[in-house]
């Protein structure tokens, strides 16, 4: 094709591609402090931490073990009890983001007070997590303000301590992971609800819509973006960001009761030295996120061609 | 004359450098990692640190408080690229397993009559001989026991201490019948639970030290008809309404009980003793764990913490006299004045401390070591998970202890294959 262009066609397509290959050797050049820093501190850690989940590796020695230490995981009691705990919480967030969406709809609609009570929401997302946790210890404690509330309005049987039973306190925790997580994911959906055409909503509404029927059919599939967003970032928190709040409230117990793959890895590597069982569980975490990732983003985009 | 000049300038900078490399030959610095902070008040490393400081001019000992929470994983990351310290305090028993390829052998360092004096050294020495590899020295001696509240013994009239399962139970019901909390149980601090080790090495002691190695190597397992009843015993207390009914995990329970709080405290040990005696005063009592159906001359006692040092130091000599420091006279007797020597024959200030060291002393005594010194990480793990679930009946003793078994059964077989030579005494 190049042979049968007038010279000077060519020697312009020429001048262009250096011009091109220049300006792609200059981004290049300025994007590559940003690659060494990932390769140095996300890509190579991530290898290692694959090499040696194959291996004992005690932190000092390393032998290859092959896939012993990812069979463990399936066989291991513990680690399958962790393996559904970090289930529940994932499975609990479609309930917190509910409660989200339907708190931020009744703010966009303009409540009285909303915006003391949007504050009032936003504010307790500035809390850490070991704050969270040091908190909700107390409200839980035997004679903390949960039972005390109890005691007060006659309903003594209900009293009992939450964080020492395995039955409630994997109740306990996903009440205040939930929780934790409430104010945050309220503003995003204020924020989506902000992006609708409020014409669209006010002719539902003249044409006799209900309010549940505008919140489901037309609310919700405008927002399907943000609703994607926040049950991702909430996912990914419950599995890879909570290990604080674990430490602080129940420290995975009673027993095993709450005890997560992400806390699981801590206990593994750090607790029992144990680093090779430990990268196994870390490496089959971020499969399982990525996995779930990948399931929803499908999922929704099945949904938006249908 | 410029030459003059010249010379007598490099005369003095030669004279300086000289002198200031002699300077430097004399510093010699010692770094040495502590477990945690070291409270200014009685900080034993830092005491026999200065006791040394002052025999050898010229070395200084750097101590460097390491965080608790990381501090053996960061201790065994810093051993393998050579970057640790030249000393670290380390805990006996199963602890320096790992640490063993970075230990120097001490036995060369230090006289072998101190070592052999010394009731903590078989703790840090290869198969609890002495003579053949040392990897560390014992800084103290330390137990595990429980306490009781004199004053609200005696406005009781309970004038024995419990000696029994049955003792404590009938202790239990006098207290009660006075409205007051026979043992307070919980966490010591902020943690999650209580630790159940300090009063499951009691329990244990239904078994002969025999049977403890046995546990340790496979050779018997944990799930056996002594100790399930031993628990089981054990979680009859709970049921009885002896203890807090949030025995599992009531937070800074040392502090309640120095509140005066509880008539009895039985999970903690002798390093709770200056807390509670300056909440208590005299009215705080020594009291062992009854865990037995008759009066059972049992002490759980170990060197608590010690000092190793490490192959790669390039201090080694400095480093071997400040260990032979330790063991001497000199070095007992600044221990004394803080706890318990781990040499004989240097009696503390402490009656308290001083009525532990003459029980293990007492040939009519049996000593058995910290138990959950010697169990493999995943195991102490499991039995501190699920034991402490039995206490307070949220798990049955037969399936804990299954647990732990699964746990011992899912180690290496490197790690099952373990000889700590303990003996009884």
């Amino acid at each position: 094709m190049a042979a049968i262009l007038p010279k000077t066609q060519r020697v312009m397509r020429s001048g262009t591609s250096q011009h091109v290959r220049a300006r792609h050797r200059a981004g290049l050049m300025f994007a590559l402090p940003a690659i060494i820093l990932v390769v140095a501190i996300t890509v190579i850690p991530l290898a290692q931490a694959g090499y040696y989940s194959f291996t004992d590796w005690n932190g000092a020695t390393a032998h290859w073990t092959g896939l012993r230490n990812y069979q463990n995981i399936v066989r291991d009691p513990e680690l399958r009890q962790a393996l559904i705990n970090s289930g529940l919480i994932m499975l609990s967030i479609p309930f917190g983001m509910a409660a989200s969406f339907v708190t931020a709809y009744m703010l966009s609609r303009g409540v009285v007070a909303s915006g003391l009570l949007r504050s009032l929401i936003f504010a307790p997302t500035a809390l850490s997590w070991v704050v969270i946790g040091v908190v909700a210890r107390q409200v839980f404690a035997n004679d903390g303000p949960l039972n005390n509330g109890l005691s007060a309005v006659g309903l003594d049987a209900l009293t009992m301590n939450w964080l020492a039973s395995p039955a409630t306190a994997m109740i306990a925790l996903l009440f205040v992971f939930n929780a934790a997580v409430f104010g945050v994911n309220t503003v995003v959906f204020l924020t989506a609800m902000s992006t609708i055409d409020r014409s669209t909503i006010e002719a539902a509404r003249i044409d006799g819509a209900s309010e549940t029927r505008i919140l489901i059919e037309i609310i919700l599939p405008a927002v399907r973006r943000f609703v994607e967003f926040v049950f991702i970032i909430t996912m990914v928190a419950s599995f890879t960001g909570i290990f604080g709040l674990i430490y602080v409230m129940t420290g995975g117990g009673p027993g095993s009761a709450t005890l997560t793959l992400e806390f699981a890895v801590w206990r593994r590597a750090l607790s029992t030295g144990a680093f090779g069982p430990g990268a196994a569980i870390g490496i089959s975490l971020m499969m399982l996120v990525l996995l779930v990732i990948a399931v929803v983003r499908r999922f929704s985009r099945s949904e938006q061609l249908t | 004359m410029e030459r003059g000049l010249f010379s007598m300038t490099a005369t003095s900078v030669l004279a300086l450098l000289c002198g200031s490399q002699v300077a430097m030959a004399q510093d010699t610095t010692l770094t040495l990692w502590n477990n945690g902070s070291c409270p200014a008040e009685n900080c034993l490393v830092r005491t026999l640190a200065e006791g040394f400081q002052a025999l050898n001019p010229g070395v200084v000992i750097d101590i460097i408080e390491q965080p608790s929470d990381a501090y053996f994983t960061a201790l065994l990351a810093a051993s393998v690229t050579g970057t640790g310290p030249d000393l670290a305090t380390m805990w006996a028993g199963g602890f320096i397993s790992p640490y063993k390829p970075y230990l120097e052998n001490l036995v060369a360092y230090i006289p072998a009559d101190h070592v052999a004096a010394s009731i903590g050294t078989p703790y840090y020495a290869e198969a609890g001989d002495v003579t053949s590899v040392l990897y560390g020295v014992p800084t103290e001696n330390q137990w595990y026991t429980g306490f009781y509240n004199k004053a609200i013994f005696a406005a009781n009239g309970i004038a024995e201490v419990p000696r029994t399962f049955d003792d404590l139970l009938a202790v239990c019901k006098t207290l009660k019948a006075a409205g007051v909390l026979p043992i307070i149980s919980g966490a010591g601090g902020s943690e999650a639970q209580f630790q159940p080790s300090f009063e499951f090495s009691y329990l244990l002691t239904a078994l002969p030290m025999s049977d403890w190695n046995g546990l340790y190597d496979g050779g018997l397992a944990y799930a056996n008809p002594v100790v399930t009843a031993q628990l089981e015993r054990w979680n009859g207390l709970y049921k009885a309404g002896c203890m807090n009914e949030d025995a599992f995990n009531r937070p800074n329970v040392t502090a309640a009980f120095g509140a005066g709080e509880g008539a009895m405290y039985l999970q903690s040990g002798s390093w709770s003793i200056p807390e509670l005696k300056a909440a208590l005063g005299d009215d705080l009592g020594i009291m062992l764990p009854p865990y037995s159906e008759k009066p059972n001359n049992a002490i759980v006692s170990l060197a608590g913490s010690g000092v190793v040092m490490m192959t790669y130091s390039d201090q080694k000599e400095a480093a071997g006299k400040f260990m032979a420091y330790i063991m001497s006279d000199a070095g007992q007797s600044l221990m004394a004045g803080i706890t318990a020597p781990t040499r004989p024959g240097f009696p503390t200030t402490d009656p308290l401390i001083n009525e532990l060291s003459s029980l293990s002393t007492n040939p009519d005594w049996q000593n058995y070591p910290m138990f959950d010194n010697f169990t493999q990480p995943a195991v102490t793990d499991a039995f501190y998970r699920n034991v402490a679930l039995v206490l307070v009946g949220e798990m049955s003793a037969a399936d804990a202890l299954a647990k732990v078994d699964a746990a011992f059964a899912s180690l290496p077989e490197e790690e099952k294959n373990v000889d700590y030579g303990l003996k009884a005494n």
